[in-house]
């Protein structure tokens, strides 16, 4: 699945929802979403005149969410190195 | 290193090597007033996008936000209040004074470092060059940004970091004074963490707690979990707050540009700043043929997992790190400017990269170093001077 039409299909469907980013969160609890299908554009799309490309493809749905959890231990310790950015 | 006016600041050689070099470089009152534009303007740009990432919890997934952190992203938010306490802005920029290009290559909005550096550093050695020190607000305003987050009493405030990393540990204790809160350091392994409350090294609830450690790794932590699900329960305050850790995400990167290039987000302001000052970024790697471009994870640090691609596709810089190798982003690639500058083993010539810190909104300092094509952690600080 294409994460970059992923996110094209989720931004588009938040601002369908919310009309703009001011407003409450509209997402249902995180437990039924895991059932929710992800969806996706066609493969289609062309490159503009910048060399950057626009989605024009169908909506699609399908497939689960996968999540991924964590390990285990105290406070600090899974640190390697560096917390700077 | 050493001065009796550092108080802070102890690692200016670092692995054996030189980190701090003291030879000023002169940016114009122009290009001064550039970067400060082009910081509170970016500022905005991530204030608006991060409001509406918190919309979704996919999109937090999309992000690379843990699982286990995406409850207290969105129930400890607070909309009203600046994306990040201390973030910086990691600005490419090219050409000078009001003509120059620059381009924003990340945001450090969770746990920027070079804080020290920007404020301490940068003030003694521009003083001892009886030179202007560009950076003068930096303490003042690291000041009134707390103040401005901290609306209510705390009982029990506590700054924290790594105890045994010496880079981590002196700057927070540098915002821990420069705050002026009635607030005590506390490393991080000393924190306890129960099933109802977070405690200091004297067994005292907490109930501030400023961390320069990243939330993605508290969520990989059992203390950290559960620390995390005491925040979003409202038991714990956490600075930097949790829209900060969302910006940092360099997924927040491709968020702005889809919302810039493909909806009506933006306002028209808005779409020019973004069409100034952002590169474009896109979530896989068909979208730049035949053009050169990075490679970036989403929660790398100090260049770690970053990769620079050319033209044909081929790789022409990498940092290896077998820890950020999730949630890529491929992101337009500009060159940063070469600059020559002096070291104690002679003159090195490197990438010139331009830090910007946006402290409580407001543009706060400048952090210059210089190092190879990707800036990691053996780069120079460059100390800087306005004309």
């Amino acid at each position: 699945m294409n994460r970059q039409k992923l996110l094209g299909v989720l931004v588009a469907g938040i601002i369908a929802l919310t009309g703009c980013s001011q407003t409450a969160s509209n997402d249902p609890p995180a437990e039924e979403e895991e059932q929710q299908e992800d969806v996706y554009y066609d493969d289609e799309g062309y490159y503009d005149d910048d060399g950057h490309f626009i989605h024009t493809g169908k909506i699609h749905s399908g497939g689960k969410s996968k999540i991924t959890s964590s390990s285990s231990k105290g406070l600090g310790s899974s640190a390697k190195g560096s917390v700077s950015s | 290193m050493d001065h009796p006016a550092l108080h802070f600041f102890n690692w200016g050689v670092m692995h054996n090597c030189q980190y701090a070099t003291i030879e000023p470089l002169a940016i114009s009152k122009e290009l001064l007033t550039e970067i400060k534009t082009a910081t509170e303007a970016c500022g905005k740009i991530y204030q608006k996008a991060v409001d509406f990432a918190l919309n979704s919890a996919q999109i937090l997934r999309l992000l690379g936000i843990p699982e286990t952190a995406i409850e207290f992203c969105r129930l400890a938010y607070d909309p009203h209040m600046p994306v990040t306490v201390i973030g910086r802005f990691d600005f490419a920029v090219n050409g000078a004074g009001e003509n120059a290009e620059i381009k924003l290559l990340e945001f450090n909005s969770d746990t920027p470092t070079g804080v020290v550096e920007a404020s301490e550093l940068n003030a003694l050695i521009t003083k001892l060059r009886h030179v202007k020190n560009p950076n003068e607000m930096f303490a003042g305003n690291v000041k009134k940004a707390f103040h401005q987050f901290i609306s209510k009493k705390y009982e029990n405030i506590i700054f924290t970091s790594l105890g045994w990393h010496q880079e981590d540990k002196g700057t927070v204790l540098a915002e821990l004074a420069f705050s002026g809160l009635p607030a005590k350091y506390v490393p991080l392994d000393s924190i306890r963490v129960t099933a109802d409350r977070v405690a200091d090294d004297r067994g005292n609830r907490i109930d501030l707690l400023y961390r320069l450690y990243p939330v993605e790794w508290f969520a990989r932590e059992i203390d950290g979990i559960k620390l995390l699900e005491l925040a979003a329960k409202g038991k714990l305050d956490l600075l930097n707050p949790p829209s900060a850790f969302v910006a940092q995400s360099k997924v927040m990167l491709a968020i702005i540009w889809e919302l810039y290039k493909n909806t009506h987000f933006f306002n028209k302001a808005e779409q020019e700043i973004v069409a100034r000052y952002f590169l474009p970024v896109y979530l896989d790697n068909i979208y730049f043929k035949g053009r050169p471009h990075a490679v970036k994870p989403a929660f790398g640090r100090e260049g770690g997992g970053v990769c620079l691609y050319d033209e044909k596709g081929e790789i022409e810089a990498f940092v290896e790190n077998q820890e950020y190798i999730n949630d890529l982003v491929y992101q337009e690639r500009v060159t940063l400017p070469i600059h020559t500058i002096s070291t104690w083993s002679g003159e090195f010539t490197g990438r010139l990269l331009v830090g910007s810190f946006l402290i409580g909104g407001e543009f706060s300092g400048v952090l210059l170093r210089v190092g190879e094509a990707i800036t990691g952690d053996l780069a120079y600080f460059l100390p800087v001077t306005s004309t």
